[in-house]
Formats: C-alpha cells, structure tokens, sequence
C-alpha cells in the first residue's frame, strides 16, 4: 500500500476493526448456524420459503414498515420545512421538541401510549366525556395503535434528515423562481421539493430500514395479526433455542432488505442520499 | 400512574427488570456464590428470606444478577465462559437447557436430607431441584363480576353469562401461558387427561373463543396488566402477580379451580466456578424455617411442605402448594412441552395469523 492511500485508510481503521469483531464475525457466525441444519445445510430456509406463516409474516413486516414510511413523510416533510423557515428561538425549540423523545426509551414511550389509548385510557375517556362516542373504542391491540407507537418513534429519523437538507437549500432559489414568475406553490413543487427529494429518500430509507426490525412496539401494541418477522426470531432464539433457525430467519430478512435496497439505488441512486 | 401499577411493570418475571446487577450482600471471606433471579419485588422477597440469612451465617458473599434466560444459559455454557453458579427457572426454562445438557448434576449427598423428604419427588431433578412453584389461573375483575363470579374455564368460554374482552397468552416460553391446556380444561377434558395435547382439539376450542381474545399476550407481566387497565375483564394471569394487586386494593381475583402449577427450580450451570457454595446456598434455601420466611414475604408457594407450620393462614391460602389449592390444580407437563414446543410454535403461528 501506498504512503498515501495508507494515510487515507489509517484513520478509518479503528472503524473498520469493530465492525470487523462486532458486526462482521457475529454475521458469519450466523450465517454458519444458519446452514447447520441436521437436514442439510438449505434446510432451514427451504422450511421457511415453503411455509406460508413465514412468508405472511415477511409480507406483513414489509407492509407496516412501508406504510409507516410514508406516514413519516406525509408528517415529516411539512415539519422539516417549517423548523427550516422559522429561525432563532423558535426553530431552537422546534428542533428539541423533534429531538426530544429520543431521550426515552421506546419501552417506555410504548407503554405511555397505552395509557393514553387504551380502553379506559386518556384519548377514549376524553372521547366519551365530550360525547363523540358513547363506549370506549378500540384504538390499541390493532394495526392503529402500531402504527401510532412506530411513527412517533420514528418520525425524528424523517424530519431531521429532511430538515439538514432542507436549511441548505439556497433561499435565492424559490426566490428566482417566483421572479421568472412561479407561483409560491409552483416554485416549491419545481424547486424546492425537487432539491429536497435526496432529504426526503435517505429519511424514508432510514425510517424502512429501522421499521423492519421493530418488535417491541408491535408486541406490545399490536393485534393478533401484527406480527414483525423479528418477533419471531425472538421466539426462536429466546424461548426455543432454536438459533439455527433464528439465524435463517434473520438472514431472510436482511436478503430481502438487500434486495429493495438494490431497487431503491437502481431507481433513486443511493449515492444521491445526504444525511 | 399508580404506584402499584409501575412496580407490576418493572417487577415481574420475565420483565425488562433493569434490577441492580451484581449487589453484594456480604464480603468474599469464604468464596462467593453468584445467583441469579429475575429482579423487581421477587427477588428483593428471595434476599430478604433466604440471601441475607445465608451470607450472614456462612461468610458466603452472594452476588446476585438477573435475568437467567435460557439463551444467555446456553451461551454462557457453550462459549465456556460461566459467570453464574446458581439459576432459577420456571419447569419449561429448566428443560430447553436440560435439552441440551446444560446443567451440573446436583449432588443431592450435600443438601439437607430433611428438607428433601419434605419436597415433592417431582422435584428432585438429576440437574435441578425444586424450590417452589407458581401458578398460572383465571384471574378476573370483581367490579364486573361481582355476583355471580366465574370459577373455571367453561366460564371463560361462556361469553354470554361473562361478557366482555378476554386475554390469553401465546403459548409460547415453552407452554408458560398455559392457553392449550386450558381449552382443552374449557372443553371438557379431565385435568389428568390433559398430557399428551389433542391438538386439534384444543385449536378447535380456541376457534371459539378467538374473536373474544382482545390480546394474545407474550410477556409475563402482560396479563395482570391487562387486568389492571380494564383492556381484559378477564385473562389467564399468574397468581402471585394478582394477589400482589388484591392486596393493594386493584379490584382482581384469582381463581385456583383448574389453575395450571408448575415448578420452579434451581440449577446450577454446566461448569459454574463455586460448585460447592451452590450447593449450600440451595441446601439453605430449601430448608422449612426459611422456606417459611419466605413465604411470608412473598406470594409464590414454598415447596417445604413443613414451611406451612410457620406461614400465616391469610397468605397461605394464597400460595399455589397450599394443600386446598394444589388439589385443584394440575401440574404442568414440561416434558411434553420439551418435545412439542417447536411444533406448537409453528402451528400456533399459523392459527394466530389466520
């Protein structure tokens, strides 16, 4: 190696040597556990690509984490672009009330919400007080509730992204626009939206990539039927022992996260992406 | 919040207990013994009965740690690097690491001899002995039901003279949540004709009481919770649990008719470092005068027959080994889970999705 590509690579080093022994290495360890069935090496995976529990639960991941993405950006679009034109105080408190509840865990912001959705929770004895409904409804222990726990743990991961790239965005630019004539609305939608998309894309990835994995908040406020894939690798690593099995599950899932990712760079460009 | 109600969740049983790990309760002058148990309130009641005594009278230092889930078990095992000396497990926990040979043989030479006559001989493990047991029952709102109150599982079922949402556990944690066990009890089923599962049967009972079900919870503080906040007017819940919130006025009670008892045990990991004090803390902790201790602290029932000579008649009628309870329960086929818990997994799967 070069004096200067080892200048360049010595730096990173550090970085490079814990994802190495923290990341890499478990990886191959549980890639190996996966193909260590006694039936032969595929036969976890063969069991869960021909089980329709498995492939259900895959479609359900990827549709709750699909639309608690685009939940994020339809609430954390607009908020990004107002903490990006307000200034001074105003944009300080903004920020930290968007930043705040990373200061608590999701285990505890969960189980604030089911005070505050279930049966005789705060939302529904507001519901029947003011005479909106008459008994209480059901508003957690279904696909409601999850999403209502996941999108407010996640939605500081959409606006702060958006934010960044938005507050770098050259006020001139709208300005010019509205000069050549654009109406406020066709100056945002031609210009400004356009220059923030990169924002929007790597905030909507990280929001996909976090979802996918969740199991808490699913567990906890969920149905019956909002079952995350990692739930049941939980059950098969922690209950059952089975982390063969557990390890095939895992890598089924990220295989399919691979996959997306390739048709997000292929159609987006991931190298567009700015955090 | 209530008080009461923050402790429920950061006490139990398989919780996220964020309980001080490695508390000392007396100085290394004769080695250590590492125990490790599942934080909140329980285990605080297993210091004060047995841990404190037992330091105080051997110079034993006992450090304490928590949360001893199987996987961590098994890693600790396989990757030769044992840090605890003695584990306490519900029956389904102890047999996913017995599988696997897990444990050290207990050497049941070296435990006292009186104390094991007085303890069921279900208890007696090659690799773990029996320390007390719990249960796991019908648990109600008495501000719902308050005349005509259910008293078995058929009630449970019978949502036309009960009404109102129920809960249930996945049965998952190697059959913990009893829920197949109970429909089969639902449908008619003796309880000593439960083992081996008639699966089909039982899926076929649940059917029924599926659109009633407003949660298949999967963690153990679930259930009482569920009962406290008014989400269920009835669930399946572990007793001592709901005799910790009927005693601090939450308006719940229990039911021990066709309540499902299991074991809990000690066992020592394979290759743990203080054998011999493991030993002699388990020895203590069976013995009746302190059995009795502990059973007037805390709720689960004591496996010393003769602690009850010694434990308050108002909380003896709470504990799951009381004689009067313990007739009308059965006790929990770990065995049969141990071969069937994978199995059951992919089918309850299955069934819940659908």
């Amino acid at each position: 190696m070069s004096g200067r590509a080892l200048r360049r690579w010595l730096p990173v080093a550090p970085a490079l040597v814990f994802l190495a022994v923290f990341f890499v290495y478990p990886l191959v360890r549980m890639l190996v556990l996966s193909l260590a069935a006694a039936e032969g090496p595929f036969a976890y995976y063969a069991a869960i690509l021909t089980s329709p529990v498995y492939l259900t639960v895959l479609w359900l991941t990827f549709k709750t984490a699909l639309g608690v993405t685009v939940l994020c950006v339809v609430l954390g679009v607009p908020t990004a672009y107002l903490l990006a034109s307000v200034s001074g105080t105003w944009r300080n408190v903004l920020l930290a009330a968007v930043a705040l509840p990373f200061l608590t865990s999701i285990l505890i912001r969960t189980y604030a919400w089911m005070a505050l959705l279930g049966r005789a929770g705060v939302v529904n004895q507001v519901l029947q007080w003011t005479g909106l409904t008459v008994g209480p409804i059901r508003l957690m222990h279904n696909e409601f509730g999850v999403y209502v726990g996941m999108v407010h743990v996640l939605l500081p991961f959409m606006v702060l992204p958006v934010y960044s790239v938005m507050s770098g965005i050259d006020p001139r630019l709208p300005r010019a626009a509205a000069s050549l004539g654009a109406t406020p609305r066709r100056a945002l939608s031609t210009v400004f939206l356009p220059l923030a998309l990169p924002g929007i894309a790597s905030g909507a990835l990280l929001v996909f990539l976090i979802a996918i994995g969740f199991y808490i908040t699913p567990a906890l406020l969920g149905g019956p039927r909002q079952v995350m894939i990692s739930n049941l690798v939980e059950v098969q690593v922690i209950e059952l022992l089975q982390w063969g099995f557990g390890s095939a599950l895992a890598f089924v899932l990220l295989a399919a996260t691979l996959v997306l990712m390739a048709l997000f760079d292929r159609f987006l460009g991931l190298e567009r992406l700015t955090v | 919040m209530n008080n009461w109600t923050r402790r429920e969740w950061l006490g139990g049983f398989g919780a996220t207990a964020l309980v001080a790990a490695g508390t000392r309760t007396a100085r290394a002058e004769d080695g250590k013994v590492v125990i490790v148990s599942w934080g909140g309130d329980y285990q605080d009641a297993l210091r004060e009965a047995y841990w404190k005594p037992f330091a105080a009278a051997t110079k034993v230092a006992v450090v304490e740690d928590t949360r001893p889930l199987p996987p961590r078990i098994k890693a600790m095992v396989e990757t030769g690097s044992v840090e605890w000396d003695v584990v306490d497990l519900t029956d389904g926990q102890y047999t996913e690491v017995h599988k696997l040979g897990g444990f050290e043989p207990i050497d049941y030479a070296k435990l006292d001899a009186e104390a094991l006559k007085q303890i069921d001989k279900r208890g007696h493990r090659p690799d773990g002995v029996m320390h007390q047991m719990a249960s796991m029952g019908l648990a109600y709102r008495t501000d719902v039901f308050k005349a005509d109150r259910p008293k078995s599982w058929a009630d449970f079922w019978d949502v036309k003279r009960f009404p109102g949402p129920r809960a249930l556990g996945a049965p998952i944690a190697a059959g913990a949540y009893a829920t197949l066990e109970i429909a089969l009890l639902a449908d008619g089923v003796a309880r000593e004709a439960l083992y081996p599962i008639d699966l089909d049967r039982a899926f076929r009972k649940l059917d029924q009481i599926k659109p009633h079900v407003v949660k298949w919870y999967t963690t153990a503080v679930q259930p009482q919770q569920l009962l406290v906040d008014k989400e269920a007017v009835m669930t399946a819940a572990f007793s001592a649990r709901t005799f910790i919130l009927k005693e601090k006025g939450a308006p719940v009670d229990f039911v021990w008719n066709q309540a499902m008892a299991f074991p809990m045990l000690l066992a020592i990991p394979k290759g743990a470092k203080n054998r011999a004090n493991a030993h002699r803390l388990i020895s203590y902790m069976l013995q009746a005068e302190n059995q009795a201790r502990y059973g007037n602290i805390y709720y689960y029932g004591v496996a010393n027959k003769r602690a009850y000579d010694k434990i308050a008649a108002a909380r003896a009628r709470m504990l799951t080994t009381f004689p009067e309870n313990l007739a009308v329960q059965f006790v929990q086929d770990a065995d049969w889970w141990g071969k069937n818990s994978v199995a059951v997994n992919d089918r309850w799967n299955t069934w819940v999705l659908r």
